[in-house]
This record gives structure tokens, C-alpha cells and sequence, in this order.
């Protein structure tokens, strides 16, 4: 009896709750611009003889990216929007038989093939 | 004579003019309530907790622009003594995934009006409490989309015990 009394005196005077609700959103973006940052050189042997090859991959972007690759003794400079130099003034033995450029936001990549 | 006998007249009509009997009485009695404390929540509709939109994989986390506020109304006096979120989209700690987004909410320590008293004129208004819910959503995560872009929203209710 005087226990239930102590836990009466302890109980709060009052209790309830009241709710409220609210709305939660968000959109989500789940494809982001890809990221070119490293860039390789090979060779791949075709039916028309050996090319070589420039490929950049997503990988994580050095802080200074190279501007510059030497493929097959053809040096390409891309600066923003500017080529310095040509495939074909230094050539030697080989041609260029097909490259691109494609840019980025914040940087350009160059992909070409050639066979010699 | 004739004038003792018209005193006499006047006097007998002033008489009969006043009440019988002159006093007031009083009978007390009690009036008694029992008055139930509560709030009620005060929002005319659900606001929403928008978190705009978030890129996969971002570096940095995602904050709502705007916060919002959910309003309750209480009994002058009732100081509401904690609050929580449902557990039915996420913890009663305010966290939860959307579009595979773990986010987190938080509520702000009760901000309080106080309402006016009753008087014989008026019956005088409610304390005016209100929360300011935010929330926050990690950096670096992937989510959940089958496509470009998707959109998600559930709703979650703020739980307010007094």
C-alpha cells in the first residue's frame, strides 16, 4: 500500500502525446558525369596491321592531369579548345586513320587509332 | 379635523407602498472542473522537408534548404517534456532512407508563446509551442534509382509527449 502510494506521488501529474507530420523529399541524381583522368597506350593487332591505341578510363583524377601523350612517335598537345601541332606533320611511317576529341567541363581527352 | 384625518390617509397609503420586508440571503455553492492538459498539433497540412536533389556519390552532405516548423498548440502551462519521431519510416531518433538515401532529422528545442489567461471577457488562448525540423544526409552515398534520376518522399510525424 505505501509502495503503490510512492510510485503515485512519482508518476508525472500528466501524460499524452500529439503528433504532427511533415513530408520528407529528395531527388536523386544516380548518374554523374564521367570521370576521365587516366589515359593508356597500346597496341592492338587488326586484320590491317598493328594500331595503337589511346584509351582513358574513369579513374580517379590526378590533381594535374597530363595534357600531353607520345603515341607511336606523334606528339598531340590538346590545350582548351586549341590544337597545337597536327597529327599528320609528324607522322613518320604511320597515318593517323581516325581520332576524336571529346571534352569534358573541365577537360579534354583525346582518343585516336593508328595504323601503320 | 379634516386635516388630522387627511395625515392619517396619507399615511395609511404611504404605508401600504412599502414592502413588507427588506434583507438580501445568500446559498453558496461549488463549481468544479477537471481540466485535461494536451496539445494538438496546429499544422494545416503536412510541410515538407525537401532535401532538393542529391548526385550520387557527392562529396558533401545534403542539408534542406529550408527547415520547417511543426506547431502545437498546449494548455497554458504544459511544458511539453520530450519529443520523438515515428518508427514507422525510421527511428523514433529521426533517422531514415530514401531512394536508398540514409538521412537524419532533428527537432530543435521547444520554442514556447505564451497564450493569455481567461477572464470573465475572454476565454483566452493556448501557449503556442513550436519545433524547427531539419535534417541531414550523408556524403558519398550511392542510393537506389533504376534510372537517371529518381524522386522519393514519405512522411515521417513528430512525436510531442507532455
Amino acid at each position: 500500500m505505501a509502495f503503490a502510494a510512492l510510485i503515485l506521488a512519482f508518476s508525472p501529474a500528466y501524460a499524452g502525446e500529439s503528433a504532427s507530420r511533415l513530408g520528407v523529399s529528395v531527388t536523386l541524381h544516380a548518374e554523374t558525369p564521367p570521370e576521365f583522368g587516366a589515359c593508356k597506350t597500346g597496341e592492338v593487332i587488326l586484320p590491317q596491321g598493328v594500331a595503337a591505341t589511346v584509351t582513358c578510363t574513369p579513374e580517379p583524377v590526378p590533381k594535374q592531369p597530363a595534357r600531353s601523350r607520345v603515341v607511336s612517335s606523334v606528339l598531340f598537345h590538346i590545350s582548351r579548345g586549341t590544337w597545337l601541332g597536327t597529327a599528320d606533320e609528324s607522322m613518320g611511317l604511320g597515318t593517323v586513320t581516325s581520332w576524336r576529341v571529346i571534352r569534358l567541363a573541365n577537360r579534354d581527352y583525346l582518343e585516336m587509332m593508328v595504323g601503320w | 379635523m379634516n386635516t388630522k384625518f387627511r395625515l392619517l390617509a396619507a399615511t395609511l397609503v404611504l404605508a401600504s407602498a412599502i414592502p413588507a420586508s427588506a434583507g438580501t440571503v445568500s446559498n453558496g455553492f461549488t463549481v468544479s472542473v477537471n481540466l485535461s492538459s494536451r496539445c494538438i498539433a496546429t499544422n494545416a497540412s503536412a510541410p515538407t522537408l525537401d532535401f532538393g536533389t542529391y548526385t550520387a556519390f557527392q562529396g558533401s552532405a545534403a542539408a534542406p534548404a529550408t527547415p520547417v516548423t511543426m506547431t502545437f498548440d498546449c494548455t497554458r502551462g504544459l511544458a511539453p517534456v520530450s519529443v520523438a519521431f515515428d518508427t514507422t519510416n525510421g527511428t523514433a531518433a529521426g533517422v531514415g532512407v530514401l531512394v536508398g538515401l540514409q538521412y537524419s532529422l532533428s527537432a530543435s528545442s521547444a520554442t514556447t508563446v505564451a497564450g493569455t489567461a481567461a477572464s470573465t471577457s475572454t476565454i483566452g488562448s493556448a501557449d503556442a509551442v513550436s519545433y524547427s525540423v531539419t535534417g541531414s544526409m550523408p556524403a558519398n552515398q550511392a542510393g537506389t534509382c533504376g534510372a537517371a534520376t529518381c524522386a522519393g518522399s514519405h512522411t515521417r510525424t513528430l512525436i510531442v509527449t507532455y
